[in-house]
């Protein structure tokens, strides 16, 4: 854990001491990767907007228990994301009533389909492959769904996601390498249905 | 499939959306929601401050049943317990 540097903690600071200035700072300096985090956990472009707003919004409330020995981005991107697990909890069904057959997943015939198949891009268009590629993750569990999402968005390194997630670093690799897997078995599974296999 | 920084074709294509731009005063509309919601760290200290004076007069009455008001007159230590009990 590297710490706030002594930018951020010149921003905290004068946030707490009620500049205006600042909080408005704090939030153009984070609004964009807190939306995105957003976007992309619940796949609502509709919320984004208003979670984003909730999100600075507890983050001012606990900003006086800031560690600083924390990176602040760290910090204000696991509100993020529980502000996004909250929403999905809220809307329900979609997150729990999609489950994925685990077993499936792990299996030997898992990694030859993989080994056998094409990837997805040399036999869709870019279209079609988002398409699946969406479809794939609406059925992966939350658990190993959120942190695939977080691993794609550009400047989320897996320390940082492992912050988000309050988990070890070790426990977000495996969770992604899992996640990825189920995700192309899953692509492929449609693939292989598509073409009468 | 993967790229020389670990990402493959599913990073790839899940990046390929971009990332969210906030609209045009974004932030100045987030600090006004935030300080009429009083989530604005100054704005709840004050909130603190004016509840804190209240609670402190409940405390010391309180305490002023138990004590002899003679020896809480002056005191520091009613004082201290309650910083204490703030502090808890």
């Amino acid at each position: 854990m590297s710490g706030a540097d002594p930018d951020e903690r010149a921003l905290v600071s004068a946030c707490l001491a009620g500049d205006q200035g600042a909080c408005a700072a704090l939030v153009a300096a984070y609004a964009r990767m807190v939306g995105t985090v957003i976007w992309r956990a619940t796949g609502q472009r509709d919320v984004i907007e208003d979670l984003t707003q909730e999100t600075f919004l507890r983050t001012f409330k606990a900003l006086e228990y800031f560690d600083s020995r924390a990176r602040l981005s760290t910090w204000i991107y696991t509100i993020a994301h529980n502000v996004a697990v909250d929403h999905l909890r809220r809307t329900a069904g979609m997150v729990d009533s999609l489950t994925w057959r685990e077993n499936e997943a792990d299996g030997r015939e898992t990694r030859e389909l993989i080994s056998d198949t094409p990837g997805p891009e040399a036999l869709l268009s870019r279209a079609e492959a988002e398409a699946f590629v969406n479809a794939g993750l609406a059925r992966l569990p939350l658990k190993y769904r959120l942190p695939v999402i977080y691993a794609a968005i550009d400047g989320l390194d897996y320390p940082t996601i492992a912050g988000m997630l309050s988990v070890p670093l070790g426990t977000v690799k495996t969770l992604i390498f899992r996640g990825k897997r189920m995700l192309k078995t899953e692509i492929e599974r449609t693939l292989r249905e598509r073409r009468g296999v | 499939m993967a790229s020389d920084d670990g990402r493959d074709w599913i990073d790839e294509l899940m990046a390929s959306g971009g990332t969210w731009d906030p609209p045009p005063n974004f932030p100045e509309r987030v600090v006004r929601r935030a300080a009429a919601a009083r989530a604005l760290p100054a704005v709840r200290q004050r909130g603190v401050l004016s509840f804190d004076v209240a609670g402190f007069v409940r405390f010391l009455l309180s305490r002023a049943s138990d004590q002899i008001l003679g020896r809480l007159e002056g005191s520091a230590w009613v004082v201290r317990q309650y910083c204490d009990l703030l502090l808890r």
